[in-house]
């Protein structure tokens, strides 16, 4: 490789690479319909490749494996859609049936509260902030009843995908090895032991991050979903759900996850005790998530500052909607862990030069 | 230039294999072929050209290596002069220190011929202990013999 273009200068290195660069992007551009699927199927690869591996020790055979795995997923998906999804679209249809009820009781509280803090400070009178308020909340309700149902499909309604997706995937995981000795055949050699430890390193932070967020959400909704169920509620499963992909975003997830619920139940029992009964369930998941899961589950933390979150929430709302909320910390996480490893590596790597240099001649 | 009376032209049929390669070498002694055949599968085979680095000391190491073919010497940096304190040829392998050490290389390795040399690193035998503890194990135990008895050698020297 050096050999090769050692008679080009450094700029026309440089525009060689940039020019390649854009033929890659207008190629990507043009085939931008075809990245998502084997996109996706790349993430599934990562989060399966161990698995794969154990069952490879077990059925000694690689394929055995992946055909194995691919089993048990059609019977864990005939369970979920034969149990799980007709039991979130039936709750999810009452929901949103009962919706307008919802939404009238919401509309009488606040007018309720509206004369209660009218009479007790006039000034608000005067300004209109409530009418204000209340237009502006009637307006969001019914955006937000009218696009509920396809808020969560329409991303993921092509039924393309879930037929590519599975087809990728499995050669990703039956060849994976080979594809990845392959993949590190063409690394010049003065970057090889580098690039191998890097590509290493970040796969499994990476890896290991991405099943600590899946088992996390799991177990967050599972409990959720049994303290609802104890406390008799209405939409138990949605909301448990809910709470459990909310629970992805920090700092304000759980509390996203929780109103719902609240509201919901205060609507089912009309007293106020039943809210305190929720609070202390959803804080007493937040106090297991936070002091048992997360120590658990994520060997290395991932601390992002609040601040940058916020501003990975918003970006990710901005160019997917819900979907970009929910992935957005998973995806700052993978951000993170890579950069943070790539730079460490990178000042090493600095030290360790300066070092050679100060001891040649 | 070549002379096809006299060179040896059936060199290229005496090439071990990888395998045939691998089962010589202490830290893979006593594996059977299916064993072998599943290391042989994470190792990474790379050609050097002649003089150049595979690797140099106070580098961060992640790997062993084994010769296929070709020739490696070892050198030692010493007040900006390279000593050289080994030459290693066809079938020896180095740098396995490497593979249960995080630390830095001690020497440097660089090729004087054109070489053919299979890598066996560190993060593959680590995955090896989740994805086949049995096999891992063994390679660890008879690396363990490897580095002890070097280490007896160098204190009786």
């Amino acid at each position: 490789m050096n050999s090769a273009f050692s008679f080009l200068t450094r700029i026309q290195k440089l525009i060689l690479i940039s020019l390649t660069l854009i033929i890659i992007i207008t190629i990507f551009n043009y085939l931008a319909e075809l990245i998502p699927p084997f996109l996706f199927a790349f993430i599934f690869s990562y989060l399966l490749t161990p698995l794969v591996d154990r069952l490879e020790f077990i059925f000694q055979k690689r394929i055995i494996a992946v055909i194995a795995l691919y089993f048990g997923i059609t019977i864990g998906l005939i369970i979920f859609f034969n149990y799980i999804i007709p039991l979130l679209v039936s709750e999810f249809n009452e929901l949103s049936s009962n919706f307008p009820f919802y939404a009238s009781i919401l509309k009488e509280w606040t007018i309720s509260l509206k004369t209660n803090l009218e009479t007790n400070i006039p000034i608000i009178q005067q300004l209109n902030i409530f009418d204000d308020i209340q237009n502006q909340i009637q307006t969001i309700l019914i955006n937000l009843a009218q696009r509920i149902p396809t808020l969560f499909l329409s991303t993921f309604s092509t039924l393309s995908y879930l037929l590519l997706i599975p087809i990728i995937l499995f050669f990703f995981l039956f060849q994976g090895p080979e594809l990845k000795m392959a993949f590190f055949r063409i690394i010049p050699n003065k970057y090889f032991e580098v690039l191998i430890y890097l590509f290493y390193s970040i796969g499994n932070k990476i890896g290991n991050y991405l099943r600590g967020i899946f088992i996390e959400t799991l177990i967050v909704g599972f409990l959720t979903f049994i303290i609802l169920l104890i406390l008799g509620a209405n939409y138990s499963f949605l909301l448990g759900t809910l709470a459990g992909i909310m629970n992805l975003i920090p700092y304000l997830g759980p509390v996203f996850g929780a109103i719902p619920a609240i509201i919901v139940l205060y609507l089912q029992f009309k007293s106020l005790n039943i809210i305190l009964y929720i609070v202390i369930g959803f804080v007493l998941i937040q106090t297991i998530d936070n002091i048992i899961l997360k120590p658990i589950i994520y060997s290395q933390s991932v601390d992002i500052h609040p601040l940058a979150i916020l501003i990975f929430l918003l970006i990710g709302g901005m160019i997917a909607g819900v979907w970009g909320l929910i992935l957005a910390v998973p995806i700052a996480g993978i951000l993170k862990v890579g950069i943070s490893i790539l730079m460490k590596e990178i000042q090493f790597r600095i030290k360790f030069n300066q070092n050679i240099i100060s001891t040649d001649p | 230039m070549t002379n096809a009376f006299w060179d040896d032209i059936f060199k290229y049929s005496k090439k071990k294999s990888d395998i045939q390669i691998l089962q010589e070498i202490p830290v893979f002694k006593g594996l059977s072929r299916f064993d072998l055949n599943k290391v042989a599968k994470m190792i990474h085979l790379r050609s050097y050209k002649k003089d150049e680095y595979i690797f140099h000391e106070k580098e961060p190491g992640e790997s062993m290596y084994i010769i296929k073919s070709g020739q490696i010497v070892i050198t030692k940096s010493k007040e900006s002069q390279e000593t050289i304190i080994s030459t290693l040829s066809e079938g020896s392998f180095f740098g396995e220190v490497s593979l249960v050490d995080e630390d830095v290389r001690s020497a440097n390795a660089m090729a004087t011929e054109d070489s053919e040399i299979l890598g066996f690193f560190r993060a593959d035998l680590m995955n090896l202990i989740d994805r086949n503890p049995r096999l891992a194990c063994f390679i660890l135990y008879q690396l363990s013999t490897v580095i002890g008895k070097r280490l007896r050698l160098q204190t009786e020297a």
